[in-house]
């Protein structure tokens, strides 16, 4: 079993410069009020203006909202995966943040029963407010929100909307049992629905996946390739999204972290390489594609309206610098993970924009490639989107305060 | 029965009465039209050029992938053929726009005229609901003409060059059908598999 | 207000408060069902009226249910339009329920007038409003200054024509009667009537033909009238030897993409080509030998360059004439003085048209019989468009498809009953009546012109031959539709007293001092018949199909009410109109029972008979088909313009050359160095003139080339558009010697690249809420300048420059 070195010495924060971010909760806290606050406003001027506030069109369908919701809720589906991944691959250094008990060796040598939950409870409330903040997305894309009743009363089996509808209400309501049961200590129900949500994520996974890719009339969406996509992309935001959370609640606190969080953070940034050359090789053979095809859509990303964001953001700054980052041992300290997590969480948005609304701008009947530009009160609703999943998260960490669970796991026995 | 279009390109003068006559009959607000005229091209440089105006609207896909993604079953196929939009169930989604290989349906985003007019204006077809709020539209064949027996939807009406064929495609001698062979009407973008019963005669 | 209560009865007015439709307080509208049933059909009736969109005045069959219109279909009894109506004809039921229509009759309280003035105008009652201008005219007739009072109308319809533009006129005294013809199309007519002496538009027996080319028009988008245009293409291409189109045009038109073909040509040249093809439709002996007639011997052909000599000798030693014509009069004097050197190589360097493709569309389009030249409004509207029109017009002649079948044809009109009660004139009327006319109609300078719409702003300005003290004006907004609206601004500002008969605030309303506002369409009491156009002659009635939404009075009631209050002769005139009805149905009496006007809405006339006019006689002093024109040099005698005269009205021709069809150097407003492309506005097809520019069905889908609406383009070749720098949708600046204006850029490959075009019926500064402030007008760049054989406006002959903003 290895220990990770530098992580050893940089459980602290006061020990570590951090990006300065390293303030008092109650700024972040603020600044993701006052972006909650701008949702909100933007939320409340859409329902009582209607669509007519959005941007899209006839042609545009989809907004930035259906984007936010498919990297929302991929991220919460990458969490539960990511936590529950050790140890289904049976990687025991993973398993902190699983559901099942293991035993640690500590810094001390000594190994420690440590109970399952460490950050488990972290892993799983952050799961379900990123994916409410998710659907807090999409619903505003709804025209009639109150209609989707009718997704139970006049259900449309051949529809992947209604089984990813399905597929993510189960999924969040076993992680809410889930939840309870971490909070009861039930070892047992938590065994249960972690199972099971870890299983309905994955099904969610590819419901959403098969939601663009059952359309052939997106040639950018279309294919079997898009769910496994989605798995993917899944599991490297989810990674980096969890070690995010978790090294940035113990600087924000500068309460230390445990050497077991530590480790598990290292070992997060390792498996993240592994994760990133993956999606590097998807997306790289997706680019050979791009090039060959040479249709319109696919120039529009090499090289046409998109290839800014596509190169710049997708590829460069979501993959290629952080496997870089992490890929060097020098590079992958707390601050690095903490670089390489945002870039690719940066880079995942862009990511998914460039999918969402990319994918709708090519036309039929030759006409000429659709324009979308967000509105701004679009743009503040996204904003406030992850203003929501910040606050919800700094209450929740207060409130259920995961770090006094994750030490006081580590240090009462 | 299957009904079916036949919209003849070489009659048609891409006058757009069609589009008009159809905001008319079925009360579409600004912003929304059920068939509308494509330029495409032009190909060619000057001035050697050509170009085609095709009025596009729903192909009432046998196949129809719209149908298939909704999922509430707010738009379904009617047994004659006709694929037909419920705005009862819709929950405006708009996952069937993404389906629609077509572009065919339109996004009602206002509350109908209150972009364009200060009070609702009184050319309203009273045969016609409101296009709710929020909502899909999409070209019907003029269904509820068809449920009173009138074969002639409001754009063929209107078509001042006669460009626009109503028809049963089950009937070997409906006039789609004479068309289909006699002129070689054919249907956009088959590829898309999705059985459309639009067909176009092209020119010449 | 009766239609108020009405709706509130109805089960859609319930509808639509369930709906929350009108609800000031803001709700979330987005979560709430907003969905409305329209209600059940109370009371369903089909009305009949026509439409005042063009000069094709089609009829229509109106849905009226509840007592609102809420459908326009063609009159399925029209023979001429098949039973359909045009695409604007939908536009009708938005100008009816237009939200900003004038509501009751105003005045004006600003003395200041000008463009971006605000009148400031208040309501009125119709007592003062028709008291005041009564009183004004009574004052200037009591001064023998009628003649001061200026008539202006521009779309008409024959009810108003009878009772106002020539009846009150005359009674009242003014000569000054000036209607919008010379800017619409009076050089088409003047081009025909130099070959056959009707001045009148074209009809054409259009089922039957196998081969047609426009020349500076675009039926497909406008012309006359649309319906049976479009309707007519339907058919023709639908036929089993399908109807052949060829487009000449610098612009790609809707026509153009329909058509086989499109020959772009260098702007004002038409002339040449349609000289080309005459002489090589002569030089291949491709003329219809019946119509035309045929040598005497068969050694004699036309060669280029080569003079026919008039007469020979026959094997007898007796002098013949070498070339004996049929219907036709002067072929070898046009082949002498012109044709002969009119080789396609000279026409080719004119127009620009490769020369194989001059050859190749004469051979055609004499091969393939019945074959039609038309000429509209490109050709024509443009100094010496006459000639353009008139050398494009006896291609039909050359290749015999005058009077036949598939050919022109000679429709006769309607037959009105007479007014049965009589113009009293007095001596005020007589006097002032034979004061000359403002417009200089008639004069050496616009010799066969029936009127010179252009000519307003320079007489009102010069006070030239006097001062105009009065404009009573409807149906017209000529500060908008005239090129060089500038002064036209300034010569309205200078007029003391405008009046304005209009149902909508329009760019000349804003300089009125009085509107009487008036209803439209479906309101209305009204009879027409439409522009000639086919075999079948057609009158047709309006019923008001609505009660009438606001205080409004019609064109004519308001006719007669002023010669009420005039008083004297002039109400003696109107003395015995009781009403519009009563009226009607004394001059509509003579054609059917007015049960069968209400039951079809219209009259059709047994067809004109083809070859009549071939028997009896062309109504040309040679009583032929004129390639040498009697019929202009009898004008110009009698009007006695030398050469000279004719030098200043822009006539180069000389000698025999002025009465035969031949191609004159197009003229420029604008230095082309400093000015280096020429403008060019054309119709689109949902331009009801300049009137639907507030009817958001025409205007969300006005451009239908470039699937856009709401806006003008600059159009460009993208070969000029990258000489200056200027990308696809670039805001540039368009400027002439006569004004500037602003618009995006459109680059596209059928355009010419000489030239700059724009759609017309855009850039209203005034008019309503969805016209206002879109797009730019053409007409603000434009230059005055004429056809002055005709007094004809002149539209395309304006150098502009463009640059980049
Ligand atoms: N650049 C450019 N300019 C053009 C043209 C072009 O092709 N290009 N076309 C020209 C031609 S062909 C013509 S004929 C002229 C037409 O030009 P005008 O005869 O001046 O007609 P409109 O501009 O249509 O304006 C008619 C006015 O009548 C009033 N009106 C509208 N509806 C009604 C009604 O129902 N009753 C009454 N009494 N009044 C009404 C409104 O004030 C309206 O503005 O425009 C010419 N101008
Ligand atoms: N849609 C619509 N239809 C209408 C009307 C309307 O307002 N809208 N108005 C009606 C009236 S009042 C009239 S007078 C008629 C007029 O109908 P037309 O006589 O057909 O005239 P315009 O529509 O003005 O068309 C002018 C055409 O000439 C082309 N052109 C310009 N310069 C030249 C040139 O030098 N050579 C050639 N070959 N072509 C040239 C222009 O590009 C344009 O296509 O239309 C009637 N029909
Ligand atoms: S109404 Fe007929 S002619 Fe006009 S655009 Fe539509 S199909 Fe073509
Ligand atoms: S054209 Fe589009 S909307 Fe119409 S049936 Fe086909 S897929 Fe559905
Ligand atoms: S928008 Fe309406 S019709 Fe379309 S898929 Fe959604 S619920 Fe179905
Ligand atoms: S069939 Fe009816 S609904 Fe469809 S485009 Fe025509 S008028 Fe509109
Ligand atoms: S052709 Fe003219 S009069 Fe006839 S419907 Fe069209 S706009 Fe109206
Ligand atoms: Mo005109």
């Amino acid at each position: 079993m290895t220990t990770n070195t530098q992580l050893k010495t940089t459980t602290t924060v006061k020990s570590t410069p951090g990006l300065g971010i390293g303030g008092t909760p109650s700024l972040w806290f603020i600044l993701f009020a006052i972006m909650a606050a701008v949702g909100i406003y933007a939320a409340g001027t859409i329902l009582v203006q209607g669509h007519s506030a959005l941007a899209s069109t006839n042609a545009v369908p989809w907004n930035i909202f259906v984007s936010a919701y498919l990297f929302f809720v991929v991220i919460a589906s990458g969490i539960c995966i990511v936590s529950s991944l050790g140890h289904l691959l049976g990687l025991e250094q993973f398993e902190t943040i699983a559901w099942r008990a293991i035993t640690h060796t500590t810094d001390s040598g000594r190994r420690e029963r440590l109970r399952p939950e460490v950050i488990g409870l972290r892993a799983v409330t952050l799961s379900i407010i990123i994916l409410l903040v998710g659907m807090a997305g999409i619903l505003l894309d709804i025209g009639r929100p109150l209609m989707m009743i009718n997704m139970l009363l006049s259900p449309n089996l051949t529809s992947p909307m209604f089984w990813m509808g399905a597929a993510y209400s189960i999924y969040v309501l076993f992680l809410i049992l889930e939840f309870f049961a971490i909070r009861r200590g039930d070892h047992k129900a938590v065994l249960r629905w972690a199972t099971l949500s870890l299983i309905t994520a994955f099904f969610a996974l590819g419901t959403l996946g098969a939601l663009f890719g059952m359309l052939y009339s997106k040639p950018m969406w279309f294919g079997a390739f898009t769910p496994i996509y989605m798995v993917a992309t899944a599991i490297v935001s989810g990674l980096a999204v969890l070690s995010l959370f978790i090294i940035m609640s113990y600087q924000a606190t500068g309460s230390k972290m445990p050497s077991s969080v530590a480790h598990v953070v290292s070992e997060l940034g390792k498996v993240q390489i592994f994760a990133l050359l993956g999606l590097i090789f998807m997306v790289f053979w997706r680019i050979i594609s791009y090039f060959y095809g040479s249709n319109p859509d696919q120039l529009m990303m090499i090289s046409g309206d998109y290839a800014f964001s596509f190169w710049t953001f997708e590829v460069i700054a979501g993959l290629v610098i952080p496997l870089v980052i992490l890929a060097n041992k020098s590079t992958r300290t707390q601050t690095g993970i903490i670089v390489a997590s945002a870039l690719i969480v940066i880079g995942m948005f862009a990511a998914r924009t460039n999918f969402v609304i990319g994918g709708q701008l090519i036309r039929p009947f030759e006409q000429p490639i659709a324009i979308y530009t967000p509105t701004t009160l679009e743009n503040m609703y996204v904003i406030g989107l992850f203003g929501f999943a910040g606050v919800l998260y700094m209450l929740a960490n207060k409130y259920l305060n995961f770090e006094k669970y994750e030490q006081g796991y580590n240090h009462e026995r | 029965m299957r009904l079916a279009m036949v919209i003849d390109l070489d009659k048609c003068t891409a006058c757009q009465a069609c589009t008009i006559a159809c905001c008319v009959e079925n009360n579409l607000p600004k912003g929304i039209e059920r068939t509308r005229v494509y330029p495409v091209g032009p190909r060619g440089k000057y001035p050697n050029i050509s170009m085609q105006l095709i009025p596009i609207g729903c192909m009432q896909c046998d196949n129809p992938p719209c149908v298939k993604v909704c999922p509430v079953k707010a738009t379904y196929k009617r047994e004659d053929g006709i694929v037909v939009q419920d705005n009862k169930k819709c929950m405006g989604c708009k996952y069937c726009m993404t389906a629609c290989p077509y572009e065919a349906r339109s996004f009602n985003k206002y509350k109908p005229f209150t972009a364009e007019y200060d009070k609702l204006p009184e050319f309203i077809n009273p045969d016609v609901d409101l296009r709710p709020r929020n909502t899909i539209d999409k070209c019907n064949f003029c269904q509820h003409r068809i449920d009173k027996g009138i074969y002639e939807p409001a754009c063929i009406r209107a078509c001042a060059s006669n460009a626009r064929y109503l028809g049963d495609l089950n009937d070997p001698n409906s006039e789609v059908n004479k068309l289909i062979t006699g002129k070689h009407a054919r249907p956009l973008l088959p590829e898309k598999n999705t059985k459309p019963k639009v067909f176009y005669v092209w020119d010449k | 207000m009766k239609r108020r209560t009405f709706l509130k009865t109805t089960a859609v007015a319930g509808a639509f408060a369930a709906a929350g439709i009108g609800s000031a307080s803001p709700v979330l509208k987005n979560l709430i069902k907003t969905e409305a049933l329209a209600g059940p059909s109370q009371t369903e009736e089909w009305k009949h009226s026509f439409c005042t969109g063009c000069v094709g005045w089609c009829p229509l069959r109106v849905r009226v249910v509840n007592g609102k219109a809420v459908r326009i279909e063609g009159n399925p009894h029209s023979l001429v339009n098949d039973g359909k109506a045009c695409v604007r004809s939908h536009l009708v039921l938005q100008q009816l329920y237009d939200p900003d229509r004038i509501k009751g009759p105003m005045k004006r309280t600003n003395p200041e007038k000008g463009k971006g003035i605000d009148p400031k105008f208040v309501p009125v009652s119709w007592d003062e409003a028709l008291d005041t201008v009564a009183g004004k005219m009574k004052e200037l007739r009591n001064k023998e200054q009628a003649h001061k009072v200026v008539l202006n109308r521009g779309r008409y319809n024959t009810l108003d024509v009878h009772l106002l533009y020539d009846k009150f006129c005359k009674v009242y005294g003014t000569p000054n009667n000036i209607s919008h013809s010379a800017i619409c199309a009076e050089a088409t007519k003047q081009g025909r009537w130099m070959a056959d002496g009707v001045f009148d538009y074209v009809g054409c027996d259009y089922e039957k033909i196998n081969y047609i080319i426009c020349f500076g028009n675009s039926p497909l988008e406008a012309h006359r009238p649309t319906t049976r245009l479009v309707n007519v293409f339907g058919k023709i291409r639908d036929r089993a030897n399908r109807v052949k189109i060829v487009v000449v045009d610098p612009r790609f038109s809707v026509t153009a993409a329909k058509a086989d073909k499109w020959i772009p040509i260098n702007p004002g040249t038409d002339g040449a080509l349609a000289c080309a093809m005459a002489h090589i439709i002569l030089t291949e002996g491709l003329w219809d030998k019946e119509f035309v007639g045929d040598f005497n011997s068969t050694e004699l052909q036309f060669i280029t360059g080569k003079t026919i000599p008039e007469t020979i000798t026959d094997e007898t030693g007796e002098e013949i004439p070498a070339f004996t014509e049929n219907y036709t009069y002067g072929l070898l004097k046009w082949w002498n003085t012109y044709l002969k050197n009119a080789a396609p190589a000279w026409a080719a360097k004119i127009t620009g048209i490769p020369e194989e493709d001059i050859y190749k569309l004469a051979k055609e389009f004499a091969a393939t019989r019945p074959a039609y030249a038309w000429s509209g409004r490109g050709t024509a509207m443009r100094p010496n468009g006459s000639y353009c029109t008139n050398a494009v017009y006896v291609l039909n002649g050359l290749v015999g498809s005058i009077d036949t079948d598939g050919g022109i044809i000679y429709p006769s009109g309607s037959s009105y009953a007479p007014d049965p009660f009589p113009e009293v004139m007095d001596d005020i009327a007589d006097k002032c009546r034979k004061q000359p006319r403002i417009d200089y109609r008639r004069s050496k300078q616009f010799p066969n012109a029936g009127v010179v719409t252009g000519r307003l702003p320079e007489s009102i300005l010069k006070e030239d031959p006097y001062k105009v003290e009065m404009i009573l004006a409807y149906f017209n907004n000529f500060n908008f539709s005239c090129p060089n609206t500038a002064p036209w601004h300034e010569a309205l500002k200078k007029v003391p007293f405008i009046v304005h008969i209009t149902p909508m605030l329009t760019e000349f309303t804003e300089f009125a001092d009085i509107i009487l506002p008036t209803p439209v369409h479906l309101e209305k009491w009204n009879y027409t018949h439409p522009v000639k156009s086919g075999k079948y002659a057609e009158t047709y009635i309006s019923t008001p199909v609505v009660e009438r939404l606001y205080d409004t009075k019609q064109t004519s009631e308001i006719t007669i009410e002023l010669a009420r209050r005039i008083g004297g002769s002039v109400a003696e005139s109107f003395a015995g109109i009781q009403s519009l009805e009563q009226y009607m149905k004394i001059r509509l009496g003579e054609m059917q029972s007015w049960d069968d006007w209400m039951k079809k809405g219209i009259h059709v006339r047994a067809p004109y008979k083809i070859g009549s006019v071939r028997a009896k006689g062309f109504s040309t002093p040679t009583g032929k088909f004129e390639f040498y024109s009697e019929t202009l040099k009898k004008l110009l005698s009698e009007r006695d313009v030398t050469e000279a005269d004719l030098k200043n009205i822009k006539i180069d021709a000389t000698g025999d050359l002025v009465y035969v069809p031949h191609f004159e150097e197009p003229k420029y407003l604008g230095a082309s160095e400093k000015y280096p492309l020429v403008l060019i506005s054309y119709k689109a097809a949902l331009s009801t003139e300049g009137r639907s520019g507030n009817n958001p069905w025409a205007q969300d889908r006005y451009l239908v080339m470039y699937g856009a609406g709401n806006t003008t383009f600059a159009e460009l070749n993208p070969e000029t558009a990258a000489k200056y720098g200027i990308r696809d949708g670039d805001m540039v600046k368009v400027s002439s010697d006569y004004g500037e204006v602003v618009c995006p850029a459109k680059v596209f490959e059928g355009i010419h690249p000489g030239i700059i075009a724009m759609v017309y019926g855009q850039g209203h500064w005034s008019y309503g809420r969805f016209a206002r402030g879109i797009g730019v007008n053409p007409n603000d760049l434009k230059g005055t300048d004429y056809d002055y054989l005709s007094g004809s406006t002149s539209y395309y002959n304006t150098r502009v420059k463009v640059e980049r903003v």
